[in-house]
């Protein structure tokens, strides 16, 4: 409860100052629910640069936050009241009149909001999150500062859905943490839903607003301390900016389109892609007949300039400290710095032009290939109605030509789904716009087949997040997380067992959110230091490591059965010799934990 | 035949993913993210 009161109150400040600095800067939205959707994401971005500010200045303390977001909801409330206000009293009017297959849309979108709230309610126990969307936030917090973690090749990262992890954590715990995400996602199909409005078609809003709230893979992710449904928000806005920009040439949407295409950029690398995909358009726009081409060139100038300033930070920061903006990636061209491994494509479809001409039918049939998660059905069901729907409105075209740029850019660097998703957002217009057609043209057989498919997508969230619900029922979180997390039953032991200044250097176990002492990965310290070369015995070794400031080796079963091609003084060897072993790491805590075994070894 | 297009792709849609992957691989996304 405590966690959704400041959910609310720091949702209510955040998007009342962002309207507020629309209102400033003089944007001239079509209505209150295209000015709500812009200034709620926008809203996200001043609360993550604010974090980012106070914890890079050192002030990461909940006192410090607390009063950030107390002033922030007095300031802002009211802007934010008169905006609802209208909304409320439009809504009300046309709830009343709304037809069984809209209200069908609007309670399967209910449901799955439902069940991705219910996730972020629950303990996390992602892999990534434990991993390092919620680790370094853990770290920051500790410190009390944002700062470049020890032997971490991600600390260095944009890190703008970070920094809201981070404020969840300060001023209540991963609940917090986790719940911005949640907004992110609302907030996608909120952009969507007014942009299918600033095309014209108000029928097609809702089902676009549901194509993407209804992917299984975003409602999914919602409820884990992911970053790819603010990506995709922030991607997504940018191009709709870009788009009104395009049609009304008012310079300050080309401003409102970089900065959110630097927010996209400040969220991960990926929203880099925006560069590209407005030149296309902002070119294609130079290229028109009846266009003022000057002021293209402005407005051009304006994107990059804005998209510099909002997103510019993270990849100076990085480049400062690490010689190289795109760390631990690129190193080809800016230098390893410790760290030489350039490829990040753990995904792949089938390739070539039969990878382009199936990805439809890929992504949604095999997704195990680009990751895993699921795009579910409604893609497939209903873009390609849009052959038999021309002449299609300029909206439309413009959310399938940037989809199609932002596809051939994601099937070239990284085809994973989830890096994918401002994408399918983008697809989520014109598939709103098939379903309306679809419903509107043939009432009965369409609507009763377009809503046979929404339900199946739909009907995952309670199939996946069935036990995170049954948490708000009263289910036993620890024995959630002793079902969904292998570290736990570690993580409870070594923290009653581990006094505070100790520290942890961990062989196999990656996941360290749920550990308190301070947690390095070994196989990256490895990649920094290359210890192996420094060291000539077991006796240096442990030396070297205390030095380094570690008081613990956690190792487990989870390293690699063989271990001979390594350096013989890497630790992975030293520790699997246990006559070497016990003279220089004691042997203090052995926890099973599933299939796992822990043991833990003090460095003597 | 627009309307049989309209009609009959989403239900072909939804059956062949329904048979090629939800069915055959119920489980499989609940261990990507948690597992």
């Amino acid at each position: 409860m405590v966690s959704l009161g400041f959910w609310a109150l720091l949702t209510i400040g955040s998007t009342g100052a962002a309207a507020w600095l629309f209102d400033r800067a003089g944007v001239r939205f079509r209505d209150e629910i295209e000015k709500l959707a812009f200034s709620a994401a926008a809203g996200l971005g001043l609360l993550a640069y604010g974090t980012f500010a106070a914890g890079s200045a050192g002030f990461l303390r909940r006192e410090t936050l607390a009063l950030m977001a107390v002033v922030l909801f007095a300031f802002s409330a009211r802007n934010f009241a008169a905006l609802a206000s209208t909304i409320s009293a439009r809504a009300g009017t046309s709830l009343r009149a709304v037809s069984g297959f809209r209200l069908f849309l609007l309670i399967a979108c209910a449901v799955a909001v439902f069940f991705a709230v219910a996730g972020a309610l629950a303990p996390p126990v992602g892999q990534d999150e434990l991993c390092y969307h919620l680790m370094q936030p853990k770290n920051y917090v500790r410190e009390g500062r944002i700062y470049e973690v020890p032997y971490s090749t991600n600390s260095l990262w944009p890190y703008l859905m970070h920094m809201l992890f981070t404020l969840g954590l300060v001023l209540e715990g991963p609940a917090l943490a986790k719940l911005f995400h949640v907004s992110a996602y609302l907030f996608c199909g909120l952009a969507a839903y007014a942009f299918a409005r600033r095309g014209g078609a108000g029928r097609a809003a809702l089902p676009a607003a549901a194509a993407y709230l209804l992917v299984p893979g975003t409602y999914v992710q919602a409820a884990f301390a992911y970053v790819d449904n603010g990506l995709a928000c922030f991607s997504f806005l940018s191009l709709y900016a870009l788009y009104v920009y395009a049609t009304e040439k008012d310079r300050r949407w080309a401003v409102v389109a970089g900065v959110f295409a630097g927010l996209a950029a400040s969220t991960k690398l990926i929203g880099l892609f925006l560069g590209p995909i407005a030149l296309a358009v902002l070119v294609r726009e130079l290229l028109r007949s009846n266009t003022d081409r000057r002021e293209v060139v402005r407005g051009a100038v304006a994107f990059f300039a804005a998209f510099a300033v909002a997103g510019g930070v993270w990849y100076a920061r990085a480049w400062i400290l690490r010689g190289n903006p795109f760390f631990p990636f690129y190193s080809q061209f800016f230098g390893g710095n410790g760290w030489y491994d350039p490829t990040y494509v753990d995904s792949h479809g089938r390739g070539g032009i039969l990878g382009v001409l199936f990805l439809l039918w890929d992504v949604t049939v095999h997704p195990a290939w680009f990751g895993g998660e699921q795009v579910g059905p409604l893609y497939l069901a209903f873009l390609p109605a849009l052959f038999v729907l021309r002449p299609l409105p300029a909206h439309v075209k413009f959310c399938l030509g940037t989809g199609a740029v932002y596809a051939a850019i994601w099937l070239a660097i990284d085809p994973n789904v989830r890096f994918f998703f401002p994408a399918l957002l983008l697809f989520a217009v014109p598939a709103g716009h098939a379903v309306a057609r679809i419903a509107d043209s043939f009432p009965r057989a369409g609507t009763a087949v377009v809503s046979a498919v929404f339900a199946v997508s739909a009907a995952f969230a309670p199939y996946h997040l069935q036990d995170e619900a049954s948490l708000l029922f009263g289910g036993s979180r620890s024995a959630y997380l002793a079902k969904n997390d292998r570290s736990y039953a570690a993580s409870r032991a070594l923290n009653r067992h581990l006094r505070p200044g100790e520290t942890l250097l961990s062989t196999g176990e990656v996941r360290g959110f749920h550990f308190d002492a301070p947690f390095t990965l070994e196989g990256d310290f490895y990649d920094f230091t290359h210890y192996g070369a420094l060291v000539a015995s077991p006796r240096d070794l442990a030396a070297y490591l205390r030095a380094k400031g570690f008081t613990h080796v956690l190792s487990s079963n989870l390293e690699p059965a063989d271990v001979s091609k390594e350096p013989p003084m890497r630790l992975l060897r030293v520790l699997r010799d246990p006559k070497i072993a016990v003279e220089f790491f004691r042997e203090e805590l052995i926890v099973n934990s599933g299939d796992v075994r822990y043991v833990l070894y003090r460095i003597l | 035949m627009k309307k049989v297009f309209l009609v009959l792709w989403p239900l072909l849609a939804l059956a062949a993913y329904l048979f090629f992957f939800a069915f055959p691989k119920w489980a499989a996304y609940r261990g990507a993210l948690g597992g």
